[in-house]
């Protein structure tokens, strides 16, 4: 989720009251296709008057896992790759490089990981601590927050040669 | 408009008047700032500056009790920015005034009802979010403050709660809003975030001594350089178990 942090933060609340009140009524779990509808159908009320929701809806339902693109100006696309926000483009570069149809959990882990790092590497939009959550078909496992200025030094170990630049006097 | 002189003396007249009306609606000396500036402003800005810290079992929260016009004139020197709703929250905003006391008159309308309907007080977390929805319904003419609701939660911890003049939410250790923002923040980022030590050093315990203290010296820094902040520090602290204090301390009046 990205863009506006009031509407983000207000427009998910009404999307969770509705998916709520869903379950309770059909005594099943929404699916991610019509959770995400319904917050599309939600913002292109607004469409036009301002609001600024960039938004992933993510999920494991009894179609199989699912990701969303949800945004305001009434976007709604089921993709299996994604990335929203000012620092999407640096993500993508990433994703679209290493993302393979078929990776191991740690695989796809670490890749998410590297790709919010390069994000806040470059963008001064994105940075702080990165956040992830894992969706399995019985839960969702949410890690701690790591600092992405940590984030980064951990990948830098990679590259193999030393990062630091000591400036020297010819 | 085209007109001959010597044989249609009307038409000369109708160009004058076309030519001046124009003239006296888009001058050349008005210049689009000036042009924009008629347009009434609903909002205005009265200055001044909000805090509060949070601890392991309780809050503090000052604010200055300054008013003034365009950042020059004084209109008061007792304007209170800080709110005692209940005694489990405490609001402070500062910004437009007018906004300032409407989201006063909107929480005490609300925890009043939840009185009447629960039978007992609202606590924060409650009325944390009920701040942030409040601030949103009015999404398309926002409420001109930057909000901080505080007190002591259902756990006995010190909660802080900061907003944007929508209405975003964020639990934080401490915060602070108004004029002196710039000057507050990095202040508490040093001594309570501890941002700028080490990992290895230890850091000081945060005690109610050292975080009202923090809090005083931060606002004296803020009032030096900052025209809109100073008069007094009005001191609100809520700790767990005990009322809620609030006393006024004086800072520069210049």
């Amino acid at each position: 989720m990205a863009g506006g942090a009031a509407d983000c933060q207000f427009w998910t609340r009404v999307v969770a009251k509705y998916c709520t009140l869903y379950e309770l009524r059909e005594k099943t779990p929404i699916t991610v296709a019509a959770a995400s509808k319904y917050f599309a159908n939600a913002l292109y009320e607004y469409k036009g008057q301002g609001l600024s929701v960039g938004s992933m809806v993510c999920g494991f339902d009894k179609r199989g896992p699912a990701i969303f693109m949800v945004n305001s100006e009434g976007d709604r696309s089921q993709l299996k790759v994604c990335s929203v926000g000012s620092g999407s483009l640096n993500a993508y570069g990433i994703l679209d490089n290493h993302w393979k149809a078929k990776m191991t959990d740690e695989e796809a882990k670490a890749l998410g990981w590297r790709a919010i790092m390069h994000a806040t590497y470059r963008d001064a939009g994105s940075g702080g601590v990165c956040n992830l959550v894992h969706i399995t078909p019985d839960s969702k496992i949410r890690y701690p927050g790591r600092d992405v200025s940590q984030l980064y030094y951990e990948f830098a170990q990679e590259l193999g040669r030393d990062i630091a630049y000591e400036p020297h006097d010819e | 408009m085209k007109y001959d002189a010597k044989t249609d003396p009307l038409g000369q007249m109708k160009a004058f008047k076309t030519a001046f009306s124009e003239v006296v609606a888009d001058p050349d000396w008005k210049n689009a700032r000036l042009i924009e500036r008629q347009r009434w402003n609903p909002y205005s800005f009265e200055g001044g500056s909000t805090c509060a810290i949070a601890g392991a079992d309780f809050v503090v929260l000052a604010s200055d009790t300054r008013m003034s016009q365009h950042e020059i004139n004084i209109i008061t020197r007792d304007a209170e920015k800080m709110h005692v709703l209940n005694n489990n929250c405490v609001l402070a905003t500062s910004g437009f005034y007018g906004d300032v006391l409407q989201l006063k008159r909107v929480l005490m309308s609300r925890l009043h009802k939840y009185r009447f309907d629960f039978g007992s007080e609202m606590t924060v977390d409650l009325c944390s979010e009920l701040l942030s929805r409040n601030l949103y319904y009015r999404r398309f003419f926002p409420y001109y403050t930057g909000a901080i609701l505080a007190g002591v939660d259902e756990n006995g911890k010190g909660a802080v709660f900061s907003y944007d003049p929508i209405g975003c939410i964020e639990r934080l250790s401490y915060t602070a809003s108004g004029a002196a923002e710039p000057m507050l923040i990095p202040f508490l980022d040093c001594q309570i975030g501890h941002v700028t030590l080490a990992d290895g050093i230890e850091r000081p315990a945060l005690t109610i001594e050292r975080a009202t203290s923090l809090i005083k010296d931060a606002f004296r820094g803020a009032a030096e350089r900052e025209i809109s902040t100073g008069d007094k520090i009005h001191l609100i602290i809520a700790r767990a178990g005990q009322p809620i204090t609030s006393t006024f301390l004086p800072l520069r009046e210049d």
